[in-house]
């Protein structure tokens, strides 16, 4: 009764403003997170020939204009242009054995992360030479996991330790960028003004380092997310963190303040299943490697 | 203005103090008093306020209670909502079932228990009242769980109330601990990685298995160049080569192996530091919550191990197995006359080919079958737009 006396009595701005103070009222009902994502599919990189594939990772040529996918369960990478269109498979001379990340080292050479030989594989198309380089750290194996390259080196994590090494053009260590304390280990990392960005997923923490190796800043994401397995950086200081388990993508800023979240677990074509890396492309798109539904999305604004 | 206000207010706490005080005695009429009386008697039951929690015409929970589980505690033990909010949860806690283990009227035990100490902590934990020790540690032989555990929330695993070192060392005692550990190195620390904290076989209730090395000495291991897991892996090759593997549990510090394993001894098979599911959950809470809170988990399984390889795979959901084989170790009928499956019969959605895994999620799902969408209509028109 009353609240029909209110309604009937109230001028219309007066109940917009009553309202207004209504909903900033109630903790979270107004809040950043409701924000809409601006990201729409804007196609994606997949084929009928890639059948049985289970993609792990995907390297951007911009000079190229091609897009490559590792699949691991094909022992293969599949390039593809620019509009997503599909070009060709490839593999080496005998295979790779379980590929899991690549990137362009310079015109004619890939390196690509074989995992099934815990090797870094340099494939020379100049020269049509393949070699596998076991990475040694004091006479331990280094057990080579995602791979980064950044003003002409190379970056690679090793999962037995978590840390991350700069090396040389022979491969050979030559910057640590250790393990945090407690860190129980860190899934993956992007490189950006020479500053590294690793992500914990343990312990659910953004780890900043210096190009020195030393941690500049630690960043506690674990109120946002449940597995996280990927990150990637914009230009605008927002920060990507692809949650394998939910399906989804979040979106903080640098101080972790959640801006907003998309995308959700599924088969459709604004879901993921299992999805296993997220990076940008050099011409701003976001694109997700989606290993659960064989594909890759790649998301314009 | 200032007396009328005055009487007014005399007036309604007076109606309000009536109420309550009337509320009671019509409960009481027909609740037999003795359900509510005990040594330790609940504040509102004391104070007659029966209304405080329950509503006596109507409600949308069971007792015609106002709120549901932990939300009505927490409405007025606010304080202790935010302190059991911090580090690792009990469950029932973590779920708000604070009736688990405490009385809502009245009870013998302190703080409102329902029952002793240790007969709440052993309705749940069933294995370890089952389990006869022939010797037993003494906190443990009491029902003195509280003596270690914390019973709502605690910084450490396992809900001890101190780092597990600490926690043993403060009974007993650095000289104690080292006069039995003849030749041992540096100071005494790491019991839980040999003894038993509830009971054993034997004399110091060491582990029921040792690791092989460990039964030789501690040279076997200790002082080697070799550190971590490339220690471990140095003799367990078979288990390199699986984690040589898109997916690999291997990641941490120097300590990766012994995340899982005790590299001394252990009651469980495969030196492992505890059971499956209490070992896999204290990385993959997520997943184990997802299937509690689902309207339709999937039964429960002896061992994670079952369907998952725990080292290494180069499978989805680091199965091991495809998601056809898995399944039919159990679901046999399926295995042989199903829906079409197999690497030919390719899932339009993933271009990969039909599992049990296309349709249903053994982790927990709010369809029946575990299915992921509805088998009614949802699911199957993902693939069969026509009908």
């Amino acid at each position: 009764m009353d609240t029909i006396w209110i309604v009937k009595r109230c001028s219309l701005p007066v109940a917009g403003v009553v309202a207004l103070l209504f909903c900033l009222a109630i903790p979270g009902h107004v809040r950043a997170t409701d924000a809409p994502s601006p990201w729409k599919l804007a196609f994606t990189l997949s084929d009928k020939s890639l059948h049985d594939a289970l993609p792990t990772a995907l390297y951007v040529d911009g000079d190229k204009k091609r897009y490559y996918m590792v699949d691991s369960a094909g022992g293969r990478l599949a390039s593809f242009d620019d509009q997503g269109a599909f070009q060709k498979t490839f593999s080496p001379e005998g295979g790779l054995l379980k590929p899991f990340d690549m990137v362009r080292l310079d015109e004619s050479v890939l390196v690509v992360v074989e995992k099934g030989k815990n090797s870094l594989t340099k494939i020379d198309f100049a020269s049509k030479e393949t070699t596998r380089v076991v990475v040694q750290d004091q006479g331990r194996q280094v057990m080579v996991d995602r791979l980064e390259s950044s003003a002409g080196s190379l970056y690679v994590l090793d999962r037995a330790t978590g840390q991350i090494y700069r090396l040389s053009d022979s491969f050979k260590i030559e910057q640590r960028f250790p393990l945090p304390e407690n860190s129980g280990g860190i899934v993956d990392f992007k490189i950006v003004d020479k500053q590294i960005w690793a992500l914990g997923q343990q312990e659910k923490t953004l780890y900043v380092y210096s190009d020195n190796g030393l941690i500049t800043k630690r960043i506690d994401i674990s109120d946002l997310v449940k597995f996280p397995v990927a990150l990637a950086l914009d230009n605008g200081g927002l920060v990507y963190i692809l949650d394998r388990h939910q399906g989804e993508v979040i979106v903080l800023d640098r101080k972790a303040k959640l801006k907003y979240r998309f995308l959700d677990k599924g088969h459709g074509p604004q879901s993921l299943y299992y999805p296993m890396e997220i990076l940008f492309d050099p011409w701003g798109r976001l694109c997700i490697v989606d290993e659960g539904n064989n594909r890759v999305q790649v998301f314009g604004r | 203005m200032k007396i009328r206000f005055a009487i007014l207010l005399a007036a309604g706490v007076l109606v309000l103090f009536c109420n309550s005080a009337l509320a009671a005695q019509g409960c009481i009429s027909c609740h037999p008093k003795k359900e509510f009386s005990g040594k330790i008697v609940h504040e509102p039951v004391a104070q007659g306020k029966c209304t405080q929690c329950h509503n006596p015409h109507v409600a949308k929970f069971k007792g015609l209670l106002q709120k549901q589980g932990g939300d009505l505690c927490y409405s007025c033990h606010g304080e202790a909502k935010k302190a059991f909010g911090q580090g690792v949860q009990h469950l029932p806690v973590r779920e708000g079932k604070c009736l688990a283990c405490h009385s809502p009227h009245a009870s013998a035990q302190k703080g409102l228990l329902s029952r002793p100490i240790a007969d709440s902590c052993f309705s749940c934990h069933e294995s370890l009242a089952k389990n006869e020790f022939a010797r037993k540690h003494k906190p443990f032989a009491e029902g003195n769980c509280v003596a270690c555990h914390q019973p709502h929330n605690a910084d450490n695993y396992q809900l001890l109330k101190e780092d597990s070192d600490k926690l043993c060392l403060g009974c007993h005692s650095q000289p104690d601990a080292l006069a039995g550990h003849k030749g041992f190195p540096g100071k005494a620390g790491k019991c839980l990685s040999c003894h038993n904290p509830h009971g054993g076989k034997g004399k110091g209730l060491i582990r029921a298995n040792s690791h092989a090395p460990f039964k030789k000495g501690c040279t076997s291991c200790h002082g080697k160049e070799a550190k971590g897991s490339e220690l471990c892996l140095s003799c367990h090759a078979g288990v390199r080569e699986q984690m040589l593997a898109p997916h690999t549990h291997m990641f941490a510090g120097d300590g990766t192996c012994v995340e899982c394993h005790s590299p001394h001894a252990s009651d469980i098979a495969g030196l492992l530091k505890a059971p499956y599911e209490q070992l896999c959950r204290s990385c993959h809470t997520d997943t184990f919550d997802r299937n509690r809170r689902s309207l339709h988990p999937h039964p429960k399984t002896e061992k994670c191990t079952d369907c998952h390889d725990a080292h290494g795979s180069d499978r989805l959901v680091m199965l091991n197995a495809d998601g056809n084989a898995v399944c039919s170790r159990c679901h046999k009928t399926q295995g042989e006359f199903s829906h079409p499956v197999g690497s030919d019969i390719v899932d339009h959605r993933t271009g990969q080919g039909m599992t049990c895994l296309s349709c249903h999620d053994p982790m927990g799902t709010e369809y029946r079958y575990n299915l992921k969408l509805s088998g009614k209509k949802a699911l199957c028109v993902q693939c069969h737009r026509s009908y």
